[in-house]
């Protein structure tokens, strides 16, 4: 039966049709796949390349050559694509993420906020747009690495008491602060010192406060509190961190986006039972 | 606190201290008249005396450098400067991570390459416009809001599917003249981030320089703002528009300033991987001589190095300072950048700047100027945009080895010669700059007078001043910083005068008021003799506790450990918050030049391996250190006899 058949001429004949089909469409897609077009505005570019390197107009047969080398590489990457090689590469993936992301903050940062967009995002954020603390005080310091420390503190508790003011030890600290935000008295004095200021009266001897550094007695001239900065003098920083956010928003929108186009699907480890 | 001056030991006393008068707030009445008395009264006015020190990282990489993206890098410059500034932000592993305390100024040294179309869909340019689809985006953009997103979703669709118009893939293809708008955004940030008086952002670039593998990078930090910066475009290494060869460098330097009118140096780091290139005295690795045209060139436009960062410490080596037991900190000796070339001992000499310093006296009476009288800072040199330099904040070198409980076995690099360990990496460091005031111009203008130091991490206070005249009296004086500035020169500057006299410093140390108390404040010298050899010395200035310092100036002592292992914990109750001194140099010879800078040790503390261990449940490796002594340098005080 089978015999019967592969000697049939119909068969033959529609195995010939369908051999020919076959290689007729396949050398139509195989032209297309094989043809690298170098266009007009590449050739400018190679053109421009010469130049650069060289110095001087091309001659023919660089140009020549450098066609040459940009397709062969073409060719490279094609059938380095065709064999798969950019899937899965760790260095290629990363620049792709890397791009998306360059793409994104540069598209989320182009807006400019209207005035009630701004008044509202600057009353809402109202605590990142207030004046520092402000102070002025003098400061005394008692170094700790020495002995008799207590005996040294009452010494000059004592000198207050009697209206004197404290005797300190020598420290290249700075001794008066004239009218330095809270960031700066942090910078000069660390944290836990700075922190204390808030609580203390002004225009009296204060102390001992523990620094970093030791103990200190202080004694506040002035302290300014907070106030709110008006908006007209802060615009530009407060655009600027309106921009931020709404780049973060920018951001976090695509990724629920595509969240909402993605399924995420974790095989289940089999490791897992064991855990 | 031990005072240790000329062999004597005092213990400090109680000292009046004048209220009104202020070290930090004295000023020098610099120029100003003196006939009208009261017009001088407040010494506040006009005063440009340097009374703060202002803390930066003189070297980091965004998300925007090559290598720093390909690592996963996806934090960009926003983010960058508000972590500096002491915000949190989130770092591109997910990981919150904020500053222990706010940094005064920093510099992005970002490579240049990139797309540049969604800018000009942004922009709206003849050629977007020209494209009905590109019409449609642009003005989606302008709309802003919902408009916007959607735009950005189809912009990206279409550029993912390659459905973008043909001209759009044409003029925006991978190529120097579309991907370059890179600068402007580098520059741009910079600017918007500058805040005179409060932080700033100073433009500037890495020129990455590594032929076969041998480290000759140079930051480059420019005084200026945006519209100068962008009358030029950064100064690249790759043929056939750049070079690896400094001399371009230098060119380009030359070129900027003439061009527009601004100022720009640059700042190498990391000789320790140049396999014995970045300190040449004879031959310079592009085949050109160690000539009169090299050194001025040299010294002119580098006056600054970056001794201390993540990819090793590069103060000096065990091999070129056999007698300094500190010496052997956080080395990095195993080969050049990519491990192509294997180190061998002769090549040290062109990689430390201690050695620098001295080859540069060498040549100096050579060739009539010292090519290597340089200031010293610290950087991070991180690739994660975040300037983190704290053994208990460490986020590592790249993305890769952000915290994680198995980036210490990520190698920074190997191969079948050797092998830099993930372990080795450093939590280094800072520059702390000398200033009035917190502005670009300022602070490049101390850089450049190298009013500087460095640290790896912590921020201690260090002063130096030199001079002959200094005594007891002014070591302790409230005008403390006043009267080193009247008699003598801060870090950074040369000896006058003297007429055979052998100079005094006063040092004064501070620690960081939230890191390790302090070990030793010591005085490294180097000389050359009269017949040319070069020598160097260390000297124990002061010690903490009751070490005493012996006849050679030294205290073999060392300070203990309170480090607990299995905590990663320790306890400032050795070592000392204050270490000053008063010291005379006692082999001072008039005919010999010399330099003098001071280095500071903390008493030791864990390093950031050992966190990972108890944080993180890291397995460490036995060959790990995993406690060292942070550090600061500062920059030299020169005598020449001339």
């Amino acid at each position: 039966m089978l015999k019967k058949i592969i000697s049939e001429p119909l068969v033959h004949f529609l195995l010939f049709s369908l051999i020919i089909f076959i290689l007729f469409n396949n050398t139509e897609i195989v032209e297309e796949n094989y043809k690298v077009i170098v266009s007009e505005g590449r050739v400018e570019q190679l053109k421009n390349d010469i130049l650069l390197k060289k110095q001087r107009p091309h001659v023919e047969q660089e140009l020549d050559i450098a066609i040459e080398s940009y397709a062969l590489n073409e060719i490279y990457l094609r059938e380095a694509r065709e064999l798969g090689l950019d899937k899965g590469d760790r260095v290629i993936d990363r620049r792709l993420r890397q791009k998306m992301e360059f793409l994104l903050d540069e598209m989320a940062s182009i807006q400019e906020p209207s005035n009630q967009e701004l008044k509202g995002f600057y009353q809402a954020n109202i605590d990142n747009y207030l004046t520092p603390y402000i102070y002025t005080f003098k400061q005394v310091f008692i170094s700790t690495d020495d002995d008799a420390v207590e005996e040294r503190i009452k010494t000059q508790q004592q000198r207050i008491a009697k209206g004197l003011e404290p005797q300190g030890d020598f420290s290249i600290l700075p001794s008066q602060i004239n009218s330095k935000s809270l960031q700066l008295v942090v910078k000069d004095f660390g944290e836990k010192f700075s922190q204390q200021l808030a609580d203390f009266q002004t225009n009296q001897w204060i102390g001992p406060i523990e620094s970093g550094f030791g103990k200190h007695f202080v004694f506040i001239e002035e302290r300014q509190s907070k106030q709110a900065i008006p908006l007209p003098s802060i615009k530009e920083k407060v655009t600027q961190d309106w921009q931020y956010f709404q780049r973060q928003k920018f951001k976090q929108a695509y990724e629920s986006e595509l969240w909402q186009r993605y399924v995420i699907e974790v095989s289940e480890n089999i490791n897992r039972e064991d855990g | 606190m031990n005072l240790h001056g000329k062999g004597m030991k005092m213990k400090s006393q109680l000292l009046v201290v004048s209220i009104c008068a202020a070290v930090s707030s004295m000023a020098v009445a610099s120029d100003t008249t003196a006939h009208n008395q009261s017009k001088n009264y407040s010494p506040y006015a006009q005063s440009t005396m340097p009374t703060n020190v202002y803390w930066g990282d003189s070297h980091l990489h965004t998300g925007l450098s090559l290598d720093a993206g390909l690592f996963g890098n996806t934090v960009g410059l926003d983010e960058a400067y508000r972590l500096a500034k002491g915000e949190q932000i989130d770092s591109s592993t997910g990981i919150p991570v904020k500053l222990s305390r706010p940094l005064d100024w920093m510099i992005v040294t970002d490579h240049t390459d990139l797309m540049g179309i969604a800018t000009d869909i942004k922009k709206g340019t003849d050629n977007i416009i020209a494209n009905p689809k590109g019409k449609e985006w642009h003005e989606k953009f302008k709309k802003g809001g919902k408009d916007a997103g959607e735009a950005a979703f189809d912009l990206i669709q279409n550029f993912a599917q390659m459905t973008l118009p043909k001209q759009f893939v044409k003029d925006y293809s991978p190529g120097s003249e579309v991907f370059g708008g890179v600068w402007k955004d580098i520059v741009e940030a910079a600017d918007r981030h500058n805040e005179p008086g409060l932080f700033t952002a100073f433009i500037g670039f890495e020129w990455t320089s590594v032929p076969k593998g041998f480290n000759l990078h140079r930051n480059v930090i420019i005084r200026d703002n945006a519209d100068k910066a962008l009358q030029v475009e950064p100064a690249t290494t790759q043929p056939p528009i750049g070079s690896t060869d400094p001399k371009t460098l230098y060119k380009w330097l030359a070129n900027y300033e003439s061009k527009t009118g601004g100022r720009a140096f640059a700042f190498a780091h990391n000789g320790n991987l140049s396999n014995g290139w970045m300190f040449p005295t004879e031959k310079t690795y592009h085949g050109g001589v160690v000539d009169k045209a090299y050194v001025e060139a040299r010294a002119k436009w580098e006056p600054h190095y970056e001794i201390t960062q993540i990819k090793g410490d590069g103060e000096t080596h065990p091999h070129l300072s056999p007698d300094d037991e500190f010496a052997d900190y956080e080395t990095w000796d195993v080969a050049n950048l990519d491990i192509s070339e294997l180190k061998t001992p002769e090549m040290f000499k062109g990689e430390y700047a201690r050695e620098a310093l001295k080859q540069g006296l060498l040549l100096e009476k050579k060739l009539g100027t010292n090519p290597y009288k340089f200031g010293v800072g610290g950087a991070t040199d991180s690739h994660t945009s975040l300037a983190t330099a704290e053994e208990d904040n460490f986020f590592g070198k790249s993305t890769s080895v952000e915290p994680s409980a198995s980036r210490i076995n990520h190698p920074f690099i190997k191969n079948e010669m050797g092998a830099i360990e993930g372990y080795q990496l450093v939590a280094s460091g800072y520059t702390g700059i000398w200033a009035h005031e917190n502005t670009r111009e300022a602070l490049f203008d101390a850089m450049e007078r190298k009013e500087t130091y460095a640290t790896t991490g912590p921020r201690m206070l260090v002063r130096l001043f030199g001079g002959f005249d200094y005594n007891e009296a002014d070591l302790q004086s409230s005008q403390f910083a006043k009267v080193g500035y009247a008699k003598g020169v801060p870090m950074g500057g040369d000896l006058k005068g003297g007429s055979g006299k052998a100079p005094t410093f006063m040092v004064s140390a501070m620690k960081d008021p939230i890191s390790g108390n302090l070990d030793r404040v010591q005085m490294v010298k180097g000389w050359m003799d009269k017949s040319g050899q070069l020598h160097e010395r260390v000297y124990d200035l002061a010690v903490s506790g009751d070490r005493k310092i012996d006849k050679n100036g030294r205290a073999k002592q060392a300070v203990g450990n309170t480090v607990d292992i299995e905590n990663a914990t320790w306890d400032n109750s050795i070592g000392e918050a204050q270490l000053s001194a008063l010291w005379t140099d006692p082999d001072f010879n008039s005919k010999e030049s010399a330099f003098y800078y001071v280095r500071v040790l903390e008493i030791p503390t864990p390093r950031w391996v050992l966190y990972d261990k108890v944080r993180l449940g890291a397995k460490i490796p036995k060959e790990a250190e995993l406690v060292g002594q942070e550090r600061a340098y500062t920059s030299p005080i020169w005598y020449s006899p001339k």
